[in-house]
């Protein structure tokens, strides 16, 4: 099984070895503007005809972007396909604590309503990996494509973090909790605390930013 | 190879650049972004096992606390014990919740490699894939929603939290083989090697127009530094910034000094009645009228010499002893406080009981799975075991569990069982 699909991996291997001297090669169209802010995309996937760079290779088959090409010859990657018996032993191991827990849960089925469960274990991991995912994919996109280099950085990470705040305060801002009738649970006004937070957040990128230019200035 | 070749040649051009070859870097094909990254991923997966790890630790001790087992009795000292174990477990859970997401960020191209599988090994590894990330996000979503006090599905969470737990660890143990050699190759591997970018015009070209200029700048400035976006280092101090703001905002509710930056906290331990907060009111719980009759009698009974019987009057005639010790919820937050009341191990003493036997406190509860708990004989003959009649110097507050409450060191708020009417010696 393992064969063909080998194949590519030990071919680019020998290749790579153009990497040491890197030079950047046939590539010299795409180097005039050496100014960091008109390199659109670190992340172009939201269209995929890959725009400009595709002149470069204009008919190589199909996967040669991938498979074809160099890397590194001692990336981590590469012997991704050998494993030892590190991989069984832990994989056995791994498989019967899944196990024990699995069995926990159809034990207790009175307790954990394993359909109920499956629901959200199963719909967690959807949700994730097909909506959220994708979405900060295409928000990446729009983020390089609005953002100027420069400010880049700092607007990244203040997004990142505005992000995962709001995740995480979402059932408190919408006091789901409240339903449980007991005042001393969620006591604050979270919807105002949240924003205090992103407040100062922002504030640390603004003066990460103006940092930044001054610098460059 | 060919069948390779001919698969993809099925595919459209644009959904070929959309998937990914499982053996290549995580950066390919459209996702280009430098911080796609294995030392990064190699560093969050490490940072995530660790956090995960304490969690399930902590986790199996608040699980043995309530579900005691005779051959592994939980002693009553340290007092603070349990404090610290479940304040660290909600916290290590919260500070968990950024590295999760963007642990789950970085590899996504995994996700919709082409062909799905490679080979038989690759397989193994791809199914431990379901439990690992269906499993890490279930831990982290029901335990964020639980200390919110939100409950949008029908399970209980203190049983589906602990088996899942154990589905997700035992999901790390494999994937944590399976990415030992390639973690600590990227772990180890000088950090400035050239990227793939910068060694390959083909599929380097995005990031192609800094590499001229980066070639020759300093050391630690990394190719996307020059773009303008975040670098790796950038990224990895974003996901900090973001554990630690998590931690600052909320490690308030059980670590006092902090108390006033908890504005994400569901708990804040100086605000309820008598200035402390409950997980379960009398109203709640429906004793208001039970605790407050007149007809109110605590009991010491089972095996016991001569059966004792006090109304609250009596209760508070009985030798009084002062301790300070901590209510620590299983969601994450505490207080310590000033308690006073009978100790049990003087009312087991007046009853004639034995000092070796296990000890029932029951509720005034009608119904509610703690309204009994049990306390074993060590716990029972802490000194400070008490059923406290008072808060602080000031009659406990009813939703404290007035007339008298179990206070006792080292153990979950749940079982410190509220509005005390029966004593029974097992």
């Amino acid at each position: 099984m393992g064969d063909q699909s080998d194949r590519p991996v030990t071919r680019s291997v020998d290749k790579p070895l153009k990497v040491p001297g890197h030079e950047p090669q046939p590539e010299p169209q795409s180097e005039p503007q050496p100014e960091p802010q008109s390199e659109p995309r670190p992340e172009p996937q939201s269209e995929p005809q890959p725009e400009p760079q595709s002149e470069p290779r204009p008919e190589p088959a199909p996967e040669a972007d991938v498979a074809d090409v160099g890397r590194p010859e001692d990336h981590p990657q590469s012997i991704d396909h050998r494993v030892g018996p590190a991989f069984w032993v832990s994989a056995a191991a791994g498989w019967v604590v899944i196990a024990i827990g699995l069995r926990g849960v159809f034990m207790n089925s009175i307790d954990t309503r394993p359909a109920n469960l499956a629901k959200f274990v199963v719909g967690g991991a959807l949700l994730h990996d097909l909506l959220l995912a994708p979405l900060a994919l295409v928000a990446a996109v729009l983020v390089v494509r609005a953002v100027p280099g420069r400010a880049r950085a700092p607007v990244q990470a203040a997004l990142v973090v505005t992000a995962v705040l709001a995740l995480f305060s979402y059932p408190l801002v919408r006091a789901f909790g409240l339903a449980a009738n007991n005042p001393t649970s969620l006591p604050h006004n979270y919807a105002l605390n949240l924003t205090i937070v992103l407040g100062v957040v922002w504030a640390v990128a603004a003066a990460a930013l103006a940092f930044r230019l001054r610098k460059s200035a | 190879m060919s069948t390779r070749r001919t698969m993809s040649d099925l595919l459209p051009p644009a959904v070929r650049r959309l998937t990914t070859d499982s053996d290549l870097p995580l950066r390919q094909a459209a996702y280009q972004s430098p911080l796609r990254d294995e030392r990064l991923a190699a560093y969050l997966g490490a940072s995530l096992g660790i956090l995960f790890s304490v969690c399930f630790v902590t986790g199996l001790y608040s699980h043995l606390q309530q579900n005691p087992q005779a051959w592994l009795p939980i002693p009553s000292r340290p007092a603070g014990l349990y404090r610290l174990s479940q304040g660290l477990h909600v916290a290590a859970g919260i500070a968990s919740v950024p590295v999760l997401i963007a642990k789950l960020w970085l590899v996504w191209p995994r996700f919709v490699a082409s062909p799905p599988v490679k080979r038989v090994s690759h397989l193994v590894e791809r199914i431990g894939l379901f439990p690992l990330v269906g499993g890490g996000i279930f831990m982290a979503f029901s335990g964020v929603a639980n200390i919110a006090q939100w409950y949008p599905w029908k399970f209980s969470f203190t049983a589906s939290h602990f088996w899942m737990a154990w589905v997700t660890m035992g999901a790390i143990v494999a994937h944590v083989g399976a990415k030992w050699a390639i973690s600590r190759r990227a772990l180890t591997r000088p950090s400035r090697r050239p990227r793939l970018s910068e060694a390959d015009p083909v599929l380097g070209t995005v990031a192609e127009p800094s590499f001229a200029s980066s070639a020759g700048s300093s050391a630690g400035a990394s190719t996307s530094d020059k773009a303008g976006g975040l670098s790796r280092r950038g990224l990895l101090g974003t996901v900090a910034a973001a554990s630690g703001l998590l931690t600052l905002t909320t490690i308030g509710q059980t670590f006092r000094p902090l108390r006033g930056l908890a504005l994400l906290a569901p708990r804040d331990p100086g605000v309820g009645p008598q200035g402390y907060p409950v997980n379960r009111g009398a109203a709640n719980a429906g004793v208001v009228d039970l605790a407050r009759s007149t007809d109110y009698r605590l009991t010491v009974g089972g095996r016991v010499a001569n059966r004792l019987t006090f109304d609250r009057a009596q209760l508070l005639s009985l030798p009084a002893h002062a301790a300070t010790l901590p209510i620590a919820c299983v969601e994450g937050w505490s207080y310590s406080a000033g308690w006073k009341g009978v100790r049990i191990r003087d009312l087991l003493e007046m009853a004639g009981a034995d000092t070796d036997r296990t000890i029932e406190i029951e509720s005034l509860e009608p119904n509610g799975i703690y309204r009994i708990s049990t306390l074993n004989p060590g716990q029972a003959g802490d000194r400070d075991t008490l059923l406290a009649t008072h808060l602080d110097g000031e009659v406990l507050d009813i939703d404290h569990g007035f007339p008298c409450r179990l206070i006792a060191p080292n153990r979950p708020g749940v079982l410190q069982t509220k509005w005390v009417t029966k004593v029974t010696v097992l």
